[in-house]
């Protein structure tokens, strides 16, 4: 004679077991995935943000792209190469940056972004600096001029091997 | 068994937070770097904004035209920023704060109120501390952060103090047209933190300069001879004032140097502009002598106050002692208080005061006045309206600046385009016609008309010459003509002319070379009167075919039936009926039409209409030895009376005029409730016999422009006994 009940329990109680086990591995390749690839570049990343935005801060708290890049509440003829020595020469030797300016307006209640810095502002040689990098920090500040346009900074910075 | 489970579930859940965790540690940048980079630039945003919003009011003196456009810059800033952190789902929602920044407080011996920052921006101006404000608060969330709630505020200001007691005058021993003005300010932003990296470039002052004549300005930059910090925001400032001719500068080294203005401007580019006086008291007599009963009407003036605060009565200077300049601030600030004693009670009444825009010389106003706001400066006049009620001879008038750029006291007089052959002025009281005549084919028999109650009645100015056409006479042959020029306020409405067109009703031409004519006429709101300036210059010694020039009149169709007038002696009326065919009751050439003083008026018992001439006009009449009253019925039962520089002849008289005889007539007109001549007699000498238009022994139709007569009469001008800053 068979005695199937305790039998059909036991199975229950193993799939449950292998589920649970299955979804745990599933989470934890997920989280791996997600991370980033290593806590290295996760650094990197973290510390050239943090960076990235101290710097923009410091030159908004100062008045510095007041002060570079306008004249006469017009922009100045030259301030890109103005500004991007002044960038580069707050940042390591081996820091790269790439920044975006635009000016922010509204037209007819729709917000609109004209790019300012049109040949790009990178003290990079080439754009692969970048695309090479382990981590590659951004930051955003709003910047309100004295001619009071404002301007959205963009800034990726990248540390050099 | 239940162990493995639970330890495996709670290997899930650990598993989930560190995932979430490493998501938001490791995104571009982090929340609160975020947040702090909005929320920093607003702050610097509304500093720059409260910036622009000063610059933009200095020069434009225009609140409206400033807040909309930080608004707009606050709208789109909002915007911008939202859109430029979009990717971060970034929400932010700006709020005006609403605050006192200051208590109410007493300095100086003048009460301030408080001061509230009630909007984005606030500017609190014009008195010895004021202060210029931004405050704002926003609140930000980050959704896709899982944060929310962030909430900041902002106030950024900047607080200008006067020392009063610290004015002082040094003038130059050696040379008494020269000398300094030295007085201590204080220059505070918010958290009552000083402002110490002030210069003398962050400072103008600005003087009476009691030598200027127009078209130089009244208000001179002073050079600024030294600024010294002394600690807690406090500044020592010396400074040399500028005049015109500084040899005749006396005046201002014992009176004016006290009374000036001042702009600050920080290194943040905020301005802020002080007065150091808040006001004028003038103590005003009404010396007309007329007293009413209750009910009555009250005696009202229309004042003008010039920049230099020269004090004006119905166009014409008044007695006044010396005293402080109105400063070169927006003229809407300016403001006109009355204290009265109300059952023994002083009250304090705000009065209606417009602002208006005349030529240089403050002789005839400007076509120019546009409505929008500007300084108060020597081409500027403050009208507004005194009333002395029943009894009362002087009172307390207060001239005053508001603080608040906001409140707009004054309102600024502007240009009425009038198109059309009519133009209609309505001041609530009565209708009032003037005609814009540009060509022959629109004469009319009057230069206004009055309407009230259905009755009209036509007042001319001005009129030389005759003519006979076809057994008729034109009378007057020529008459000024032209398109008239309206500036309207709360206060009066001002329709003036300056014109060489005469009209020949003869040749139904209009010529330009004979003579040039300049006519103001004030038309007060919400009063029974009116009254003019009218100066007629010579181009040429014109020519004319009779002798004969009318200086103004007044008409009234038939059924006005009385007229009453004042003889020369000025107690005596001569009271008449008008007839229903041509005559002249009272006229020159056949009775005693020479013999006329300031008023005479025509009404029936409902309704009349009187004019009123004032010394001055006598004065000019008296000029000929040839002048009269005169009061005819017209073939049409037209009645009239008349003041004529040169009677009329019957038979033409040549007359060459004299080019260098300037004219210069004033006078009023009032309508008012009539009355009822009694008692008919004859005598031909006081008014013409004629049949069933006999003169009368008396009228209950004179008491009102014998009464009211006196508001326009120069030696009964009110005066200003006194002026007093505060």
């Amino acid at each position: 004679m068979r005695r199937r009940g305790p039998r059909r329990g036991q199975t229950r109680v193993i799939e449950a077991l292998l589920s649970s086990i299955v979804v745990v591995a599933a989470m934890g390749i997920a989280s791996g995935l997600i991370r980033a690839p290593s806590s290295f570049s996760q650094r990197r990343t973290e510390d050239a943000s943090r960076f990235a935005y101290s710097l923009l801060t410091r030159l908004a708290e100062a008045d510095t792209f007041d002060g570079i890049m306008f004249e006469n509440g017009n922009l100045s003829a030259g301030w890109e190469d103005e500004l991007k020595v002044m960038v580069g020469s707050m940042l390591p030797s081996d820091a790269f940056f790439n920044m975006t300016i635009s000016n922010c307006t509204v037209v007819e209640g729709v917000p609109r972004e004209s790019l300012l810095t049109a040949r790009g502002l990178s003290n990079a040689m080439t754009p692969e600096v970048f695309e090479a990098a382990l981590g590659v920090g951004s930051a955003d500040i709003v910047y309100t001029t004295r001619t009071l346009w404002i301007l959205r900074i963009h800034m990726e910075l990248v540390y050099g091997d | 068994m239940a162990v493995v489970i639970s330890v495996l579930l709670m290997s899930a859940a650990v598993l989930s937070y560190a995932t979430s965790v490493s998501y938001t540690k490791f995104g571009d940048q982090s929340y609160p770097d975020v947040i702090t980079a909005v929320a920093s630039d607003y702050g610097n945003f509304l500093v720059k904004l409260l910036a622009d919003f000063t610059h933009v009011y200095n020069s434009t003196s225009d609140i409206n035209l400033a807040r909309q456009k930080a608004n707009e810059l606050h709208s789109t800033w909002i915007l911008a920023s939202t859109s430029a952190f979009s990717g971060r789902g970034v929400v932010i929602r700006p709020e005006w704060t609403s605050a006192q920044i200051q208590p109410a407080k007493s300095l100086y011996g003048y009460d301030y109120p408080p001061k509230l920052a009630y909007n984005l921006t606030k500017l609190y101006w014009y008195q010895p501390q004021s202060i210029s404000v931004v405050a704002s608060s926003i609140s930000i969330d980050m959704p896709a952060a899982g944060f929310y709630g962030f909430e900041t505020s902002f106030l950024s200001l900047l607080n200008l103090t006067i020392d009063i007691p610290s004015i002082q005058c040094h003038q130059c021993p050696c040379h008494q047209s020269g000398g300094r003005v030295s007085f201590r300010l204080t220059v505070l932003k918010e958290g009552q933190k000083p402002l110490f990296d002030l210069t003398g470039d962050s400072f103008q002052v600005r003087f009476f300069d009691p030598t200027a004549m127009p078209p130089d300005p009244s208000w001179k930059v002073a050079s600024i001879s030294s600024v010294e910090y002394e600690g807690q925001g406090s500044y020592l400032l010396t400074v040399e004032p500028a005049f015109k001719v500084p040899s005749e500068a006396l005046s201002f080294w014992s009176l004016y140097y006290r009374y000036f203005d001042v702009i600050a401007v920080d290194s943040r580019d905020i301005i802020v502009e002080a007065c150091s006086y808040c006001g004028l008291g003038m103590q005003v007599r009404d010396n007309s002598g007329i007293t009413t009963s209750p009910g009555d009407h009250n005696v009202d003036y229309i004042f003008e106050v010039l920049s230099n605060a020269t004090a004006f009565w119905f166009g014409r200077k008044i007695q006044q002692p010396a005293c402080p300049p109105l400063p070169p601030i927006p003229g809407r600030q300016l403001s006109v208080q009355v204290e009265r004693e109300v059952g023994g009670t002083p009250t304090i009444e705000n009065v209606a005061a417009q602002v208006e825009q005349w030529e240089a010389s403050q002789r005839f106003p400007s076509a120019g006045n546009e409505g929008t706001p500007s300084r108060f400066l020597a081409q500027s006049r403050l009208v507004f309206d005194v009333g002395f009620p029943s009894g009362l001879a002087d009172l307390v008038l207060r001239v005053s600046w508001e603080s608040d750029c906001d409140v707009a006291r004054a309102c600024d007089a502007f240009t009425v385009r009038g198109e059309g052959p009519t133009i209609t002025i309505d001041n609530g009281h009565f209708s009032a016609s003037l005609l814009n005549t540009t060509s022959s084919g629109e004469w009319q028999n009057y230069t206004m008309s009055i309407t009230e109650g259905g009755s009209t009645f036509q007042y001319s100015l001005g009129g030389y010459d005759s003519a006979s056409v076809n057994g008729s006479v034109l009378l007057p042959r020529k008459v000024p003509c032209g398109t008239w020029t309206v500036i309207a306020g709360p206060v009066r409405v001002l329709a003036f002319r300056r014109s060489s067109a005469i009209m020949d009703r003869l040749s139904m031409s209009i010529t330009t070379s004979e003579a040039l004519h300049e006519t103001v006429i004030a038309v007060p709101m919400g009063e029974d009167y009116f009254y003019w300036q009218m100066n007629l210059t010579w181009k040429a010694a014109v020519q004319l075919s009779n002798k004969f020039l009318s200086i103004c009149s007044v008409g009234a169709p038939n059924g006005t039936d009385f007229g009453s007038l004042l003889k020369s002696d000025r107690a005596t009326i001569i009271n008449g009926t008008f007839a229903s065919g041509a005559m002249e009751h009272r006229d020159r050439r056949y009775n005693l039409g020479q013999d006329f003083s300031n008023w005479a008026a025509l009404y029936s018992d409902s309704l009349g209409a009187a004019l009123v001439v004032p010394g001055s006009t006598l004065s000019e009449l008296g000029t000929s030895g040839e002048a009269q009253l005169w009061a005819w019925t017209s073939p049409l039962a037209q009645r009239a009376f008349e003041y004529d520089l040169y009677y009329f002849r019957t038979s033409p008289i040549p007359f060459t005029v004299d080019p260098n005889h300037r004219i210069i007539t004033r006078g009023a007109g009032f309508v008012y409730g009539g009355g009822l001549a009694q008692s008919p007699y004859q005598n031909d000498q006081e008014w013409r016999i004629y049949p069933a238009a006999p003169a009368m022994c008396s009228s209950s139709g004179t008491n009102m422009p014998n009464t009211y007569q006196r508001m326009f009469l120069e030696e009964r001008a009110p005066a200003v006994l006194s002026v007093q800053s505060f």
